[in-house]
């Protein structure tokens, strides 16, 4: 009997667990695109203003943000400075790639920013900024759909782990 | 061997090319869509095969193809070419060690000035060197009570530069003040703001600035006792030159041209306020002194 109050504590914990988790996904990848828009608000000023090559404003900047952006900003500033890539938009698409599985991004995420550094790097500083204005719009649209959804679809995924688990061990009982 | 800050300014193959055999005094690497990648040395010129090694034919030399062009431009600019947008108005690039790299392609215009080049198809990198010592038979006639308005004069390739340097450095480490606006780059070779090069410990330097905003900036801001510029030519330089000569900051100057005469019919406004002029032999035999004369083209020494 000990067995199976313990079974079903486990089993209602890990459900409600699940339910929380799934309602926070969006949560985070929110956070994370917001993350994000701060690392492109300042390489947008650090590219018009001061002008500095890609690879400095990119590891200055990653000391001001944190998480797996931080780390997408210092790699590809890294790869850079080493001279290991041919191109600013080869390093920075193989460090999106990597950083796939530490992220919450989803795939029209990395998609929407490997886009973006097609052209990072270029000649023209005005058409670096409207590029990278592109990209902060993208967030902006994204990260509104997501605190409505969030609104929306979070409680229910909550309650729904919640039942979830009490529905299981009911039925194991 | 070549210098690390030189080799990195190419594309990973061309970088492995260069760093296979130990190449010796190279002043110049010539880059060409589809054409074979040579070397110079002074007069003297290098092919160099697929393998690294140099070749002695041209048909056996390794050709550039258009990445390794790509690449070679994305490595110039440290993949940032908005970062260097005004310096390909004019052509070139200098990069984290002075030395210098200048493009060919195809030019855009607008409104009639150049605004860049797209389709880079060739690059030309001169190695910039330091000779410490090469000016100090010069230097002599240029000290004096007051220091002489020096101008040297040399064909492309000539040393001129590495002169002006040295000269620059042996006077500022004698206890003068001198002042630098090294508009390309090319005399202390600033890297974010800090000289690359030995230019003496008492020099200022106003990096990638306008020779002649510069030298009215240095003789009002800095207080030197010699102003410095490379490669003066446009009308606007020369008048630059003469008021900071007229107020009593010694200038000394670098120019094209062959000889004497050269320059006085190109320039004539030299004349009136340089009392020195070094000419230099020119590629053949880069630093060698041809003659010094003075402002009536009289000589005084060799």
């Amino acid at each position: 009997m000990l067995i199976k109050m313990i079974g079903s504590a486990i089993v209602l914990f890990s459900c409600t667990a699940a339910g929380i988790y799934m309602a926070s996904k969006d949560k985070y990848r929110a956070e994370e695109l917001m993350e994000m828009k701060r690392g492109l608000c300042m390489l947008k000023s650090e590219i018009c203003h001061n002008s500095r090559p890609l690879y400095e404003a990119m590891i200055d900047i990653s000391q001001m943000l944190e998480d797996t952006v931080s780390e997408i900003f210092e790699d590809s500033g890294r790869m850079l400075k080493a001279r290991k890539a041919a191109s600013a938009s080869e390093a920075w698409e193989k460090t999106l790639k990597e950083s796939r599985g530490r992220t919450f991004f989803k795939k029209e995420d990395i998609d929407a920013f490997i886009s973006f550094g097609q052209a990072l790097g270029g000649i023209d500083r005005d058409g670096q900024t409207a590029n990278i204005d592109i990209a902060l719009e993208y967030i902006d649209r994204k990260s509104d759909e997501l605190i409505k959804k969030y609104a929306k679809d979070g409680r229910l995924f909550r309650s729904m782990g919640v039942m979830g688990g009490i529905l299981i061990v009911v039925v194991l009982f | 061997m070549l210098k690390r800050n030189v080799t990195d300014c190419f594309g990973p193959r061309i970088r492995e090319l260069l760093t296979t055999y130990d190449w010796q005094d190279i002043s110049e690497i010539r880059l060409r869509t589809g054409r074979p990648l040579i070397l110079r040395s002074g007069a003297k010129e290098y092919f160099v095969g697929s393998g690294g090694l140099p070749t002695g034919g041209i048909q056996n030399a390794y050709r550039a193809s258009q990445s390794d062009l790509k690449e070679t431009v994305n490595m110039i600019s440290n993949y940032s070419l908005y970062a260097v947008q005004e310096q390909l108005k004019f052509g070139y690039i200098t990069v984290e060690g002075g030395h210098r790299a200048a493009l060919g392609g195809s030019t855009v215009c607008e409104n009639g000035k150049i605004t860049c080049i797209k389709n880079i198809s060739s690059v030309s990198m001169r190695v910039a060197c330091e000779r410490k010592g090469c000016a100090a038979e010069a230097v002599k006639y240029v000290i004096g009570e007051p220091i002489k308005n020096t101008l040297i004069v040399s064909p492309v390739c000539g040393g001129k530069t590495t002169m002006l340097r040295d000269m620059l450095r042996i006077l500022s480490d004698g206890g003068l003040t001198v002042g630098i606006s090294d508009e390309r780059g090319e005399i202390a070779a600033c890297y974010e703001g800090m000289p690359q090069l030995d230019v003496g410990e008492r020099t200022d330097v106003l990096d990638c600035c306008p020779k002649a905003e510069g030298m009215s900036m240095l003789v009002r801001n800095m207080s030197p006792d010699i102003a410095a510029a490379d490669e003066i030519g446009s009308k606007e330089d020369i008048r630059a030159m003469r008021e900071a000569a007229l107020s009593g900051t010694a200038v000394i100057c670098t120019a094209h041209g062959t000889g004497f005469d050269d320059i006085i019919k190109r320039l004539p406004e030299v004349a009136d306020f340089f009392d020195v002029f070094i000419i230099l032999e020119g590629r053949n035999s880069p630093g060698k002194i041809k003659k010094i004369l003075n402002s009536r083209g009289e000589a005084l020494c060799l």
